[in-house]
């Protein structure tokens, strides 16, 4: 085991034993709330701590690639790899999964004996997630895209007697198969063009860009595209973005902040490792792509997002636009991933903090929660209505909010692209999406005479949201702090 | 002491803070004195630095605060030059006249805390605005301020014209905004940075002049928003419905400046534009003159003074477009003075008469309100161009320099004086029917002098108007030279030679004083004449440009915005969308039925757009 | 026998899939379908495996991988339609659209 390091899946592992001990606790100890509480929070906790000592780890030059066939000296199929991109990975993922717990905590609440199972699955969830962008296997990849998916498919229909529910976990499960399975193909088929399933290493797919002059590349061109297909669909990017609001809706409030969140980060880390870790050397195939795919989604994302009344589906519908800024990133290859760690870091929180706020307005285990049921928050609940206010300048982009600087440098990284037009598209889009952004904050402070009952957030979702909006100002007012860190989260 | 500046910007932020957050338990009087005391200390505190400008003894530099994001060189730092301490001065010290105004003015209003918790907050993003160091702070200000503005035009929301009177300003403001962003992002692909110094030293070897055409173009669509010009000056006659120090303050004396200022600022990416220079020479005088014509025909005091407004920002526009920075500089500081003071004016007047806006109620106020009476003579004096008022040197200045062009200019510079003649004529219609002649007030209307703190600014004010000129006369180019620095990077046209220049300003004189006799004789007698049909009521409607507008770009969408009437809000923000939102709602309409909620037609969906993708990718790859 | 007879089996079962996917109104025949396709994929990995005489068989594992995963999701899928059916006493994924727009 010479070539073993724990600190590399110290993410993984802490957030599998916490899943673990929750399960044996409910069999064992009986099912006391109270238990999992800690448990899940020190989980995710240890595990961001984790990432913060992979990150010192790699800034002292530790990192490196894992676990492969062979010995130190030809390193041949890594399976874990550790470097600022997998660290920074486990520190976001981390903290998003702890605000997004506390977040979802008024649910574990009221779903009673089911609770320990709703904590496991989100341990184990996130523990997928973070190895779609800590290995350098495509195989791996898969099964934590898998490990993830199945978590949220079940969460999805968490509350099995609501009719919404089932149908937003079986619309997802469906379309979210279909979509793993040409993700495979696509990776079957790259395992045929190029002779490898991992990115680094000796006989890497790197390597075979390195060595071969690809002269009929149709095999690896089809596997590719199928590859982006398949986290186009996780990331809810147009047009493959039809499932999120539907999913999303029908999805208890409670845990859809979990997923959402979750499910951005991890696929755009998947994305960076596979196409600019792996394919950067075929950037101008599929660079194209991607900035239609971009603008697709901006154009959409926003355009839908006016014409909802649904709070949960709006937020959807922004996320599909907000994959599209996060897109304008990989444009720009490896320069482009400190801004996209930069939105990665920020935007999750934001969507974490929105859907506690509407967990608490709607109730956790609700399936819909229109617009109006917000109208007069800021009298029924100030302080979430304010908070509420910020996730919405947040996400707009308005100056001294993350927003703006993550949607600042998307647009740098696009424009060094040389994707001048993409940037205007974007600059559009941004404009016309402060309407239904603005719109909700309207309706919060709003309605003089309407509803006056006051709503009383729990302990858990107020910190869930104040969590969020710290960062969601700070990194606004003070964006070099995190601009410095991120600078270093490059893949390998 | 330059390091201090950025008290500036505290004072006034902190008392935004205090007056919103706290404004009920500090209450009235106490919150307006305190918004007052803030403005008028930053105005103290920004002397010492200027006056160190105007003798020479300090030198243009800039103020480094903390790094904001360095990656697109957008620094919080103050850029203290010249120009930037002129409007400073002009911000803080006609601000804080206007707060010492409104504490009479709002007097007993439920909200009066608030009202200036936004004033003040208007004044700390006027300093962001023209103190900026580099084009991302200035956009923020830029949008502060539009912020602030909407607020306070929308201050008397439930009243419904004010509600959406702000929304149209937002919105008219939104589609100028969207070109100064573009235009940043212009600049920031040419240049990668957005700090002023780099920019405007590298400018001429990086841009071309068709980016640079492009970028002024769009910077230009930016100050029409803001400024008020052609196409998009429509929202400014409608903020009038806002408080009359708002008027003043904002849409008079300083925000709709803000545009000329952005135009001054960026004078040497213009200077490497000719195309623009005319396109914006142009619109602004066709706006000087249209604006002029229909403020002749206005019968709300406060709407001639709007459309006033939208005149003279044709003047500094067009000021700019013929690249007299200097002199358009000089018009906004010495509108600032003699616009204010009749918006103040009229708002004494207004207020004395019980609200009345229509000037056929009027007449005769000359002996029940002395002191106002004064100043607004003043103030008529200096906006028609009279010698030796202030308006008389700065519009002067702009028309010689247009002359100065000859050729095809000549004929803006006719433009420009048919503009000053309207000027002088509607200016002197306003003042006859408000202050000369027999009384015309509805019953029971008893007139009276406002309080002190609404006549001190008025005096102030009046007091700048006459002597301001002063400072920039053909024969003593003081202003001109203290603004040099600023405009440092560009070259300078010879000035006119004096006995040129002497009888173009006589000529200007002449045509100044016709247009108050020819109004004189006109209004001043106890019949009054009729004004109607035909030419006056179109131009009271402001020539139907609001209908027009509205059927090209509004009507299309009038359908989709039927239904979403039903579940909005009518008071609240989200009427933004309307406007500009209309197209893209019905597309957004259009695409809800592809979202029909079958698991089938998505999954057909993802196989499609997967085909499509595949192709392309082989497409691009050379995989075929 | 070529590599291309099994490729050429592989893409047509992941097509008849595809088409189940699309066609198929009742649930548990559109899992089978997502289930055809996994199983296609198998075929060509395991296919390309052996063509490409890999030293790790990266491809085998992976195909093992995939069944195991193939049987989690037919598990979670089972228990999603048996719950949408006790719901709704139908398995008609048309008649699953409460929410849309």
């Amino acid at each position: 085991m010479g070539n073993a390091s724990y600190l590399a899946v110290a993410f993984e592992g802490i957030l599998l034993i916490g899943a673990l001990v929750v399960l044996l606790v409910a069999v064992v100890a009986g099912r006391s709330r109270a238990v999992w509480a800690p448990i899940a929070g020190a989980s995710f906790l240890l595990a961001a701590l984790a990432g913060v000592l992979q990150w010192i780890e790699v800034e002292n030059g530790g990192g490196g690639m894992f676990f492969s066939a062979q010995n130190l000296q030809v390193i041949k199929s890594p399976m874990v790899v550790l470097d600022g991109f997998s660290a920074m990975a486990s520190i976001v993922l981390g903290l998003v999964g702890f605000t997004a717990m506390l977040g979802s905590w008024d649910l574990v609440a009221k779903v009673g004996k089911r609770s320990a199972e709703f904590v496991a699955l989100s341990l184990l969830a996130f523990a997928g997630l973070h190895m779609m962008a800590a290995t350098p296997n495509l195989v791996v990849i898969f099964i934590g895209l898998e490990t993830a998916s199945i978590s949220f498919y079940v969460l999805a229909g968490f509350i099995r007697a609501d009719v919404k529910s089932d149908e937003s976990a079986l619309k997802y499960f469906l379309l979210g198969s279909l979509a793993s399975a040409l993700f495979l193909y696509g990776i079957a088929l790259t395992f045929a063009a190029t002779g490898s399933l991992t990115i680094y290493g000796v006989n890497s797919i790197r390597d075979f860009f390195s060595e071969t002059v690809v002269s009929d590349p149709g095999i690896l061109l089809v596997g590719m595209a199928l590859m982006l297909v398949g986290l186009m669909f996780k990331i809810s990017a147009a047009p493959f973005h039809q499932w999120a609001p539907d999913v999303y809706q029908g999805a208890p409030s409670g845990a859809v902040g979990l997923m959402a969140a979750g499910v951005k980060i991890a696929g755009f880390a998947a994305l960076g490792r596979i196409f600019v870790g792996g394919f950067i050397s075929q950037i101008d195939t599929w660079g194209p792509i991607v900035a239609v795919i971009a603008a697709l989604s901006m154009v959409i994302g926003t355009t839908m997002a006016l014409v909802q009344t649904d709070m949960k589906r709006l937020v959807a519908y922004s996320g599909v636009a907000h994959s599209g800024y996060l897109l304008l990133t990989l444009l720009a290859g490896v320069e482009g991933m400190s801004a996209m760690w930069f939105y990665l870091a920020t935007y999750p929180f934001m969507i974490v903090g929105t859907f506690a706020i509407i967990s608490t307005v709607s109730g956790p285990t609700s399936t819909s929660s229109p617009i109006e049921a917000m109208r007069g928050l800021s009298r029924r609940s100030p302080e979430m209505g304010w908070l509420l206010a910020i996730f919405m300048f947040g996400m707009s982009g308005m100056p001294f909010f993350a927003g703006f600087v993550g949607k600042i440098l998307a647009f740098i990284a696009a424009g060094d692209a040389g994707y001048i037009w993409l940037v205007v598209v974007a600059t559009l889009t941004t404009v016309i999406g402060f309407a239904f952004y603005l719109r909700v904050v309207a309706t919060v402070f709003s309605g003089e005479d309407d509803d006056t009952t006051m709503i009383d957030p729990t302990l858990s979702s107020r910190f869930a949201v104040v969590i969020g909006a710290t960062v969601t100002v700070v990194f606004g007012i003070v964006p070099w702090i995190l601009i410095d860190v991120v600078r270093d989260a490059l893949p390998l | 002491m330059t390091d201090l500046l950025w008290i500036l910007i505290a004072l006034p932020l902190t008392g935004a803070f205090i007056n919103i957050v706290f404004g009920k338990r500090i209450g009235e009087p106490l919150a307006g004195w305190l918004g007052f005391v803030l403005v008028g200390s930053a105005w103290a505190i920004a002397v010492v630095p200027t006056l160190g400008l105007l003798t020479g003894s300090g030198t243009p530099e800039t103020i480094y605060l903390f790094s904001w994001i360095p990656v697109v060189g957008a620094d919080a730092a103050i850029l203290w030059d010249p120009l930037s301490a002129l409007l400073t001065m002009i911000v803080t010290g006609v601000g804080a006249l206007i707060h010492l105004y409104s504490i009479g003015y709002m007097h007993g209003d439920e909200r009066f805390a608030r009202f200036f918790g936004y004033l003040n907050l208007f004044i700390a993003s006027m300093l962001i605005l023209v103190l900026a160091s580099n084009y991302a702070v200035m956009f923020i200000g830029w949008e502060l301020v539009g912020l602030s503005s909407y607020l306070l035009i929308s201050f008397w929301f439930k009243k419904p014209s004010a509600a959406a009177a702000g929304k149209k300003a937002f919105i008219v403001n939104r589609i100028g905004d969207w070109g100064f962003l573009v235009a940043l992002m212009i600049i920031f692909a040419s240049f990668g940075t957005f700090d002023f110094g780099v920019i405007f030293t590298t400018a001429p070897v990086v841009l071309t002049t068709g980016a640079a055409t492009a970028i002024t173009l769009l910077l230009f669509l930016g100050a029409t928003g803001k400024s008020a010009q052609i196409p998009l000056y429509i929202w400014l006659p409608d903020a009038m419905e806002g408080p009359t120090p708002v008027s003043a303050l904002i849409h008079a004396a300083t925000m709709v400046t803000a545009g000329v200022f952005m135009m001054a600022r960026s004078a040497v990416l213009f200077e490497l534009a000719p195309i623009s220079g005319v396109t914006i020479a142009v619109i602004g005088g066709a706006t000087a003159l249209l604006a002029a014509v229909i403020a002749v025909t206005q019968m709300d005091i406060k709407k001639v003074l709007a459309y006033s407004t939208i005149s003279q920002l044709g003047y500094m526009v067009m000021g700019v477009g013929v690249g007299a920075y200097s002199a358009g500089v000089f018009h906004l500081s010495t509108h600032a003075f003699f616009k204010a003071l009749l918006f103040l004016g009229a708002g004494s007047v207004i207020h004395g008469m019980a609200d009345e806006q229509d000037m056929r109620k009027m007449g005769g106020l000359r002996k029940a309100m002395p002191v106002t009476f004064v100043t607004m003579t003043v103030g008529w004096l200096a906006i028609s161009g009279i010698f030796p008022f202030s308006g008389f040197w700065s519009k002067d200045e702009i028309l010689a320099a247009t002359f100065q062009r000859g050729g095809p200019w000549l004929i803006l510079w006719a433009v420009g004086i048919l503009a000053a003649l309207l000027t002088a004529f509607y200016m002197t219609r306003l003042y006859v029917l408000t202050f000369l002649g027999k009384p015309r007030w509805a019953e029971g209307t008893e007139p009276h002098e406002s309080p002190w703190t609404m006549t001190l600014p008025l005096a102030v004010l009046a007091v700048a108007a006459v002597i301001f000129g002063v400072f920039n006369t053909p024969a003593r180019l003081a202003f001109e030279h203290f603004l040099e620095p600023s405009f440092a990077l560009i070259s300078h046209a010879e000035p006119l030679d004096l006995p040129l220049a002497a009888v173009l300003a006589l000529f200007a004189l002449v045509v100044a004083i016709g247009g108050i006799a020819w109004s004189w004789f006109r209004y001043n007698r106890d019949e009054l004449p009729v004004e109607e049909g035909g030419f006056w009521q179109r131009g009271l409607n402001g020539f139907a440009v609001d209908d027009l507008y509205g059927r090209v770009i509004v009507e299309p969408g009038k359908k989709v915005c039927e239904w979403f009437a039903d579940s909005v809000d009518p008071k609240g923000i989200d009427g933004v969308s309307h406007g500009i939102a209309q197209g893209v709602r019905t597309a957004g309409d259009g695409l809800k039925t592809l979202q029909s909620g079958q698991v089938r037609s998505y999954a057909g969906g993802i196989a499609i757009g997967a085909v499509v993708l595949i192709l392309a990718v082989l497409a691009l790859g050379g995989g075929f | 026998m070529t590599i291309i007879q099994f490729v050429l089996l592989g893409t047509a079962l992941f097509s008849m899939g595809l088409y189940g996917v699309i066609t198929r109104k009742n649930a548990v025949l559109v899992l089978a379908s997502v289930e055809l396709m996994l199983a296609a994929v198998n075929i060509n990995l395991v296919s390309f495996d052996a063509y490409l005489a890999d030293q790790l068989h990266a491809g085998q594992m992976l195909a093992l991988f995939v069944i195991a995963l193939a049987a989690a999701e037919v598990g979670i899928g089972i228990a999603i339609v048996l719950m949408i059916y006790r719901n709704r006493q139908t398995a008609d994924v048309d008649a699953l659209s409460e929410m849309k727009g």
